[in-house]
């Protein structure tokens, strides 16, 4: 498999079959040819070829490097399960544990 | 139903505009002295920056209009905590790098605070403004003078409008769109005359499920042609409509849900060509979407949109605007290049070229341009008119300001910008970065 590997701190932001070149020379990552694939920064990235990869890996969850394989990504944080972001839904826990307090239920 | 209750006439403009012009003057030493930040792209050069005015801590309130190639228009409910909040029209000429106060006209009070503010210019002298209050969205003609005064017209109310938005097709025309409550995203052409907007039919054009969560990007493609995006479920599921108009009328094109991908709503979409659409958006939480991604879309001559090509962006921070604003996605010049700003501080910019063939995306640039702690939402891009200038005009939160700043954009290029501010030159320091020169102002 081919996986596409953060420079800035090894996330796998990508894996896939085929891999692309755009004329800008981004690498292109597509799952198969009728894929349109997603494109990535050259300077951003490292691609690794004819990898193996573990079935639990996960774009974002793991980290890839060829030192020490495939790790858990310290900084993966599971969403939450509104889907929404964590200013949201902060907001909207504290607004509504504010209106139980101010009605006495809590 | 009245809901502008008073003053919505321009009265008491020149009070206004004076104590605001003060404010500029006496608050300009008070933007931080290191609003700056070290990874300035290559070529990206800051310059100065200005306290336009004070402005309600809130971030649905501010739209920006650009009437000619000099000048804009800044409508913005302002609330400074004494009784002369109300929807300010600040009118500022773009001059050698910084914005020229022109005029600020106290548009009037309303009953509570608008939930969102839209303008759209109609001519140069001229522009509608659209605002909602609780679910009804009233619609107005502004007149600017060439002394930057600004009259406003009799509102044409519209009941049941959520998501309401506006484009003007012409002098005569706009159009208007929103979310009515039963979630169907609705359009109509209505007619502009002197300075009065006369109702008109609209047509359902996608059935989304619910208001609360469809929040559609609307991009003009031809002057017939429009194209919307939006989520059409609670799971962020985007969908699309593809719609002509006619004269006063809206027809339908074509329209899918879900159908283009699952992405977080904060997102951006902008024309390319006659059937093209650069869009870039953030998602929150995994999906097929992830991250923050540019994609170009084509629409077809049948109104069916396809993915053309994709690009994972560098920069993974949540691109502009919040909820249902999205104006800090904007063209830049005539070089297909086009500026994202992203909205958290400090507000990072991406700055993307877009190839002739529609085909692929270059990042020219990624990092932070402003180090504001104190910045909240909705920044906005505006093309000077001078080949890769632009200014980014954006809010703060614990300042209550309206701030701006002008940016140079050259291949590699180093060249100063401009200090000035309304011809004070108030440059403090410069500070060489990554072999950039920078020169800043505040």
């Amino acid at each position: 498999m081919i996986i596409i590997v953060s420079k800035h701190n090894n996330e796998v932001l990508g894996m896939g079959f085929i891999l692309d070149r755009w004329d800008n020379g981004y690498p292109v990552l597509k799952s198969d040819e009728s894929d349109i694939g997603t494109a990535y920064v050259t300077e951003q990235v490292t691609v690794y070829e004819n990898v193996d990869v573990p079935a639990e890996v996960e774009v974002g969850k793991y980290c890839y490097t060829e030192k020490d394989g495939f790790y858990a990504n310290p900084d993966w944080k599971e969403p939450n399960k509104y889907g929404i972001d964590d200013e949201t839904y902060n907001t909207i826990i504290d607004d509504y544990t504010l209106d139980l307090m101010e009605n006495g239920l809590l | 139903m009245s809901v502008l209750v008073e003053g919505f006439s321009g009265g008491g403009s020149s009070k206004i505009a004076n104590s605001v012009e003060q404010e500029f003057y006496a608050n300009y030493e008070d933007v931080e002295p290191n609003m700056f930040v070290e990874n300035v792209p290559a070529g990206i050069n800051i310059g100065s920056t200005q306290n336009l005015f004070e402005y309600i801590n809130y971030s649905a309130n501010l739209s920006v209009c650009k009437l000619t190639a000099k000048r804009i228009a800044i409508v913005a409910y302002e609330d400074n905590r004494s009784s002369n909040d109300g929807i300010r029209c600040a009118v500022y000429d773009i001059n050698d790098g910084s914005l020229k106060n022109v005029k600020v006209t106290n548009l009037g009070k309303t009953s509570n605070e608008p939930e969102c503010i839209r303008t759209a210019k109609l001519t140069e002298s001229k522009f509608v403004l659209s605002v909602r209050l609780s679910s009804i969205a009233y619609v107005y003609v502004i007149s600017v003078a060439s002394d930057g005064t600004a009259t406003i017209g009799t509102p044409l109310s519209l009941s049941d409008c959520y998501r309401a938005d506006v484009c003007a097709i012409d002098g005569s025309r706009v159009l208007f769109t929103h979310v009515n409550r039963s979630g169907n995203f609705r359009a109509g052409v209505y007619s502009v005359s002197g300075m009065t907007v006369s109702p008109g039919n609209s047509t359902n054009l996608i059935s989304t499920g619910g208001y609360s969560y469809c929040k559609p990007r609307i991009c003009r493609l031809t002057n017939n042609r429009f194209v919307a995006f939006m989520a059409t479920d609670s799971s962020d599921n985007w969908g699309y409509a593809t719609f002509d108009i006619s004269g006063t009328s809206v027809s339908s094109v074509k329209s899918e849900k879900p159908y283009l991908f699952n992405a977080y709503q904060m997102a951006g979409l902008v024309r390319l060509d006659d059937n093209h659409v650069l869009y870039a958006n953030y998602y929150y939480g995994g999906g097929d979407w992830e991250d923050s991604n540019a994609a170009i879309f084509q629409i077809a001559s049948n109104g069916t949109v396809s993915l053309k090509s994709k690009l994972r962006l560098s920069n993974t921070n949540v691109v502009s605007g919040y909820e249902e604003e999205y104006p800090g996605f904007t063209e830049l010049s005539a070089d297909r290049i086009t500026g994202i700003v992203y909205q958290m501080s400090p507000f990072d910019a991406t700055l993307l070229k877009v190839n002739s063939a529609n085909t692929q995306i270059t990042e020219l640039g990624t990092k932070a341009l402003i180090s504001d702690s104190s910045a909240t939402t909705k920044p906005y891009l505006i093309y000077d008119g001078i080949k890769n200038n632009f200014s980014m005009l954006w809010e703060t939160r614990s300042t209550g300001y309206v701030r701006c700043r002008h940016f140079n954009y050259a291949n590699g290029g180093i060249q100063k910008s401009k200090t000035k501010i309304d011809g004070v030159s108030k440059s403090k320091a410069t500070r060489t970065t990554k072999g950039k020169v920078l020169v800043l102002g505040g």
